[in-house]
């Protein structure tokens, strides 16, 4: 085992890339969203120095597009000046969104900044072939699409005294990410490595702890699905083993929430019951912003109130410019309402009349069929709006049609509630 | 429940006018032309919906000549009675409801009109014979009479043809294909004006590359012209340097040669000088003799004068000693023979004492013997002359003893007390003396015992001055001997002849004095004869030295101070001669040296100026480097002005990528592009799902028409046929269709459009009267109002239609308004126990 040193792993900084499917109508939320994998790789630099790192790695997909921003290549730059001026060194890994073939101009990076070859597993002696402390083993993209099996071109030499592999790859197969280099923890396992750090993934995870293979996850959630902790993984390297802690530096959270209205007969209530739901995500936030996503369920009384999209909207914009005004603020991204009438279907169905005769239609209704319909409602939408990211869930529409006809036909006095 | 009465209190033509009661079935109310039967039917409709607004250009206002319309309907029921009032007013009127018995039933017009619209009403239950056809206009539409009425009587509070109609309307909201004003339509707009920003932005980012690649094409351009600038300026320089070094060696040339002619002259001139010197060797030579003599000079002055005094105080000396004896009377020898040693001075101090004192004591005693002598002459004379003792005697004695006596006492009292046993014995003693005194006083003080005593004091004295004889005798002897001791004491120390001590120590001290000026002549004497040598060597020196220069030889110490004062002469000038001598050669050599300085450097520039020449190439000498160096200028400034254009070029380059390097706005809008995606998600979701409510909707209706219509179409065609007396046995309503098609006894289809009149009013008679059948409880309180719409019957379906409208009002209250007495007749004919009402001025 070598002597005592700390380095920083982290991966996915996807730096200037734009939130996905975010409402962020507010221009506060707006500047935060397109300041946070910025402010998020700063927070990291700042864990580097207050850590007293070696060397920072980022194993992948630094910037978001092949191309490489100006505006992230110059953020990057500054951050790694930064470093230097702290003798921290930064070994970085192309991954699948920026390859080395990619094009655009580059930025000339300063001395501290290695980027690892793409041609072969590169080794790299730190901090010098005569004074090694430990030694790093890596490999980035030469294009984007890299489906071989780089993990097998790893292999360790002889007298390494503490060897790392950097590389950006979906280990085990992950499916709800690109297949990208595959490989498997065994695979990594052959080249033996003292650590492995790794990229693409981009929720925190520990794939095995001998050795430590890592992902850190993204240091910035990026989308509705990237809730959790995001951040990097400080590690130290001692005589009596190898220590991580995983460090947060999201600067803007995502959040998931789902408000059962059951209990909620007036609007007054659904109000209460989202306020607190808010306050909630704002205490666990770590005193960091919050993108929130929530979906409000629940056979409710309220729900005739909220069956209107407009009554709807204007209730959920009177709870955001609520929780706007706190500190730190949260953002009512979107709020679903999948709140169910007080009616009860059985005894719909069990009629024979109108509404026994929709539910008959509703209950019958071939998946085939219901996706070519919604296909039918959204397909001029989606041919219009090139680009944009509609995904419904059929089943989900269909339950809302269905109480949508319901709410409406058996208004107060139908005799179903 | 069932409408009683409908007053007209202000509506129309009508002023207070009662139309009732009305039976719970059928009722016939005949009436003459502008009785009010169509007034009566609107005036049902508006109390219970409200009177129409001016904007409802569809109904008839029905004011009245105040402007102003009232009215009112009385429904009954077992549970007791209730008045719907309405006024005109905004939005239809305000209307009330009150009970005139019974509980309140403030909800009354909506429990009476629930499930039926104002339309359906109008349609179906008020109408008139301008509303028959309506009934088939509007199928298919969203004012589809024949579909509110299925809802209703499927126990619908609205019409699925409402609610679909509604969500559709709201999905229309949010997209239209081709539009551009809904919700997702503006938001895809929107988008594209986004994307047509992000792609501008690109542009920028690809001109931001172009720029860099520029940037980084124009360093290289840059770095070249800074290149050509600095070898532009080192040549400029160097040839400036060139140049001036060329122009100041030809200056130099030429200078040097106008200021060789004068070093040589001045070199001749100091040579010539330095041999005219001519220098006295042989004074120099002795010039170390002759400066020390001169040094020594004074020296030997001074010497000569301490001689002189030496020699006068000598005799002074010898005088004052020769005086001393003199005065001392002494010889020679007697004053070297007499001790003068310390021993002699201390025995004369000694004898001196001794013979004073012998004297004074042989003094004393002779003095105490004449007054002994004296005073026992005196005693003897006194007592012979004056008997006894004088009381100064007494006198004399007594304070002495008394005084002793208090002194005693105080002293031996203070030793006592200090236990100072001596000073107390002492005083013991003196107070014993005083008391002795005191007692030998008061003793005397009797007259005869003083004479007594005087005569003892008498021989006392006597006695005494006998032995104070003696003792005066004595002493003088004993100063006799000393006196003898003394003068023998002299003579042994060489001092015969003197007698008293003072006159010895005279003599003593000027034989002391005698002494010591003789030592001091001899100290003198000595010191003078060393003087005189020193002085005679020098004369020597003297001597040598001007021996040597062939001058005269110096006798006295006279002639050698003037040899020595003549020499010095000798030797100032000769060094002066030497001095100018050396002084003129240094001058030689000085110019000797810049003349060959100034050739050296006359050579050196020479050499300079053609290794320049040489170096540069150039056969024109100095014009030509001038030239060059005029020519470098210009290159330097050119590449200058090209550089500077250059690096401000790059300057501006680098502050515009800088600029677009900061720029946020692409994050921005990329962010914006995906926050209206993502609106454009969320309302095309809601989209969807109004979409499929609306087709979920319409599938329904679809099926309700297909499973639930047909009875309807089933009642109604019994109904065509009843009243038809057969001639038109079945009905069709196709759906997805407007049409109604009949078929008469010989299935021959004809649609409404070929029917008679007549026919054709009967067919949508027979419509609503299966339609409300149908209805069961929906609309069970509202009155069907036939107002005159048998007029185009023929008497034999006039009876039909009287039957078929007899039979519905045994199920719902029927009112037939007509203004035909036989019609009335024909309804009394088909329901006996009708209630019939007379309206206006109609008789029967």
């Amino acid at each position: 085992m070598a002597g005592h040193f700390t380095f920083v792993h982290a991966a996915d900084l996807h730096l200037d890339a734009p939130f996905r499917r975010v409402d962020a109508a507010d221009p506060r939320v707006r500047d935060a969203c397109v300041e946070a994998t910025f402010s998020a790789f700063d927070r990291i630099v700042d864990v580097c120095l207050e850590r007293d790192a070696a060397f920072l790695i980022v194993a992948g997909d630094t910037y978001n597009t092949v191309d490489r921003s100006f505006r992230a290549q110059s953020r990057f730059r500054a951050a790694a000046q930064r470093l230097a001026e702290a003798g921290i060194h930064v070994f970085l890994a192309g991954g699948n969104h920026d390859p080395l073939s990619g094009g655009g101009v580059s930025l000339e990076m300063p001395e501290n900044v290695h980027v690892f070859s793409a041609s072969h597993v590169e080794r790299v002696a730190f901090p010098t072939e005569d004074d090694v402390a430990c030694v790093l083993y890596g490999r980035s993209y030469a294009r984007a699409r890299e489906t071989s099996n780089l993990a097998l071109q790893f292999k360790r030499a002889e007298g390494d005294p503490f060897a790392i592999g950097v590389l950006h790859a979906n280990v085990g197969g992950n499916e709800q990410y690109e297949p990208y280099a595959p490989c498997s923890v065994d695979d990594l396992r052959v080249a033996h490595m003292d650590y492995w750090a790794l990229g693409h993934i981009h929720q925190y995870e520990k794939l095995a702890t001998e050795p430590p293979i890592f992902y850190p996850g993204s240091p910035q959630g990026l989308d509705p699905n990237e809730t959790g902790g995001h951040g990097c993984i400080v590690v130290d390297v001692r005589s009596s083993g190898v220590f991580t802690e995983f460090v947060e530096t999201a600067q803007v959270v995502w959040d998931r929430r789902e408000v059962d209205l059951t209990t909620a007969d007036t609007i007054d209530d659904v109000l209460a019951a989202l306020s607190m739901a808010c306050e909630e995500v704002r205490e666990g936030a770590g005193g960091r912003p919050t993108l929130l996503r929530m979906s409000v369920v629940g056979r409710s009384a309220a729900h005739s109130s909220l069956a209107s999209s407009a009554a709807f909207d204007e209730l959920v914009e009177e709870v955001r410019g609520e929780q706007m005004a706190g500190s730190p603020w949260v953002w009512l991204d979107r709020v679903v309402n999948h709140t169910r009438p007080t009616i009860d279907l059985q005894q719909v169905r069990s009629g024979a009349d109108f509404a026994a005769d929709l539910m008959s239609i509703v209950d019958t209704l071939a998946e085939d069929e219901l996706v070519a319909l919604i296909e039918e409602a959204l397909g001029p939408i989606i041919n219009a709006a090139r680009g944009v990211e509609i995904s419904v869930q059929p089943a989900q529409v269909l339950e809302r049609a269905r109480d949508i006809c319901l709410d409406r036909l058996l208004e107060e006095g139908g005799g179903y509630r | 429940m069932r409408l009683r009465r409908v007053e007209a209190t202000r509506f129309g033509s009508l002023r207070e006018v009662t139309l009732g009661p009305l039976g719970d079935g059928l009722t016939v109310v005949l009436g003459p032309n502008e009785a009010g039967k169509s007034t009566f039917t609107a005036l049902v409709r508006y109390l219970l919906y409200g009177f129409p607004t001016e904007a409802s250009r569809a109904d008839r206002p029905y004011l009245s000549d105040a402007g102003s319309r009232e009215g009112r309907l009385v429904y009954e029921s077992a549970e007791g009675e209730w008045v719907i009032e309405r006024m005109s007013g905004p939005r239809g009127g305000p209307s009330a409801v009150r009970a005139l018995e019974g509980p309140e039933r403030l909800s009354l017009i909506e429990e009476i009109t629930a499930g039926v619209s104002e339309q359906a009403f109008k349609v179906v239950f008020g109408f008139g014979l301008a509303e028959m056809a309506e009934i088939e206009r509007l199928r298919g539409t969203d004012d589809d009479i024949v579909a509110r009425l299925y809802a209703a009587g499927a126990g619908l509070r609205v019409s699925p043809q409402e609610v679909r109609a509604a969500i559709e309307a709201e999905a229309d909201e949010l997209y239209r294909p081709r539009a551009t004003t809904r919700v997702i339509n503006g938001l895809i707009a929107q988008t594209r004006e986004m994307r047509t920003d992000i792609g501008t932005l690109e542009r920028k980012a690809d001109e931001l590359a172009a720029d860099r690649e520029r940037l980084s094409a124009l360093q290289a351009t840059l770095n070249e012209a800074r290149r050509v600038f600095d070898a532009a300026i080192v040549r400029h320089r160097s040839l400036a340097e060139e140049h001036r070094s060329l122009a100041d060696l030809e200056d130099a040339l030429r200078a040097g040669e106008e200021g060789l002619l004068g070093l040589r002259l001045k070199a001749r001139d100091a040579r010539a000088a330095f041999e005219s010197v001519i220098v006295d060797d042989a004074v120099l030579a002795a010039s170390a003799d002759i400066s020390h003599l001169t040094e020594e000079l004074s020296a030997f002055r001074q010497r000569r004068e301490v001689a002189r005094e030496l020699e006068g105080r000598i005799a002074s000396l010898a005088s004052e000693r020769a005086a001393r004896l003199v005065e001392a009377s002494m010889t020679e020898d007697a004053a070297a023979a007499i001790d003068m040693t310390p021993e002699t001075w201390a025995g004369v101090e000694r004898w001196r004492d001794e013979l004073r004192t012998a004297e004074q004591r042989a003094h004393d005693a002779i003095r105490d013997r004449d007054e002994a002598a004296e005073e026992a002459r005196v005693a003897a004379a006194a007592m012979a002359g004056a008997g006894p003792g004088t009381p100064a005697a007494r006198v004399a004695t007594w304070p002495l003893a008394w005084v002793a006596l208090v002194a005693g006492a105080v002293l031996g009292g203070v030793a006592v007390w200090q236990s100072q046993w001596i000073a107390a014995l002492a005083g013991l003693l003196l107070i014993g003396f005083a008391a002795a005194q005191l007692l030998r006083g008061d003793a005397s003080r009797s007259p005869d015992s003083d004479t007594a005593r005087a005569a003892e004091r008498v021989a006392d004295l006597q006695q005494r001055a006998e032995k104070l004889a003696l003792s005066a005798e004595r002493t003088q002897a004993i100063e006799t001997e000393t006196r003898a001791d003394w003068l023998a004491w002299l003579e042994a120390r060489g001092l015969s002849g003197l007698t008293e001590p003072t006159a010895v120590i005279r003599v003593l001290d000027l034989v002391a004095d005698a002494r010591r000026l003789d030592d001091s002549r001899r100290q003198d004497a000595e010191r003078l004869e060393r003087e005189r040598g020193d002085i005679d060597a020098f004369i020597a020196r003297v001597a040598a030295a001007c021996r040597a220069l062939d001058l005269p030889l110096p006798q006295t110490p006279h002639e050698s101070d003037v040899a020595v004062v003549r020499l010095k002469e000798r030797l100032v000038q000769a060094l002066a001669a030497a001095a100018e001598s050396d002084s003129a050669e240094r001058e030689v050599s000085v110019a000797e040296a810049a003349v060959a300085d100034v050739e050296a450097r006359q050579a050196h520039a020479e050499t300079r100026a053609m290794a320049i020449i040489e170096r540069l190439g150039l056969s024109g000498g100095l014009v030509e480097l001038t030239a060059a160096v005029e020519q470098a200028e210009r290159a330097h400034e050119e590449a200058r002005d090209h550089w500077e254009s250059l690096h401000g070029e790059e300057a501006a380059l680098r502050e515009r990528i800088g600029e677009r390097e900061r720029e946020r706005t692409m994050g921005s809008l990329r962010l914006e592009l995906a926050s209206t995606n993502e609106r454009i998600a969320k309302h095309a979701e809601r989209y969807a799902e109004l979409t499929l409510a609306s087709g979920l909707l319409k599938r329904a209706q679809e099926r309700y028409e297909q499973e639930r219509q047909p009875e309807v179409v089933r009642e109604a065609q019994r109904i065509f046929a009843t009243i038809t007396g057969g001639a038109y046995s079945r009905l069709t309503m196709p759906l997805g269709s407007s049409d109604i098609e009949v078929f008469d006894h010989s299935s021959r289809a004809k649609h409404t459009g070929l029917l008679s009149t007549g026919t054709a009013d009967q067919l949508y008679l027979a419509l609503r009267l299966a339609l409300i059948g149908q209805l069961g409880e929906t609309g069970a309180a509202l009155p069907v109002l036939m107002d005159d719409v048998f007029a185009n019957f023929d008497p034999a379906r006039k009876a039909g239609a009287a039957d078929a409208v007899a039979e519905l009002a045994k199920a719902r209250q029927v009112v037939v308004f007509t203004c035909h007495p036989e019609t009335a007749a024909l309804f009394e004919a088909a329901e006996p126990g009708l209630t019939s009402l007379i309206l206006g001025d109609a008789s029967p």
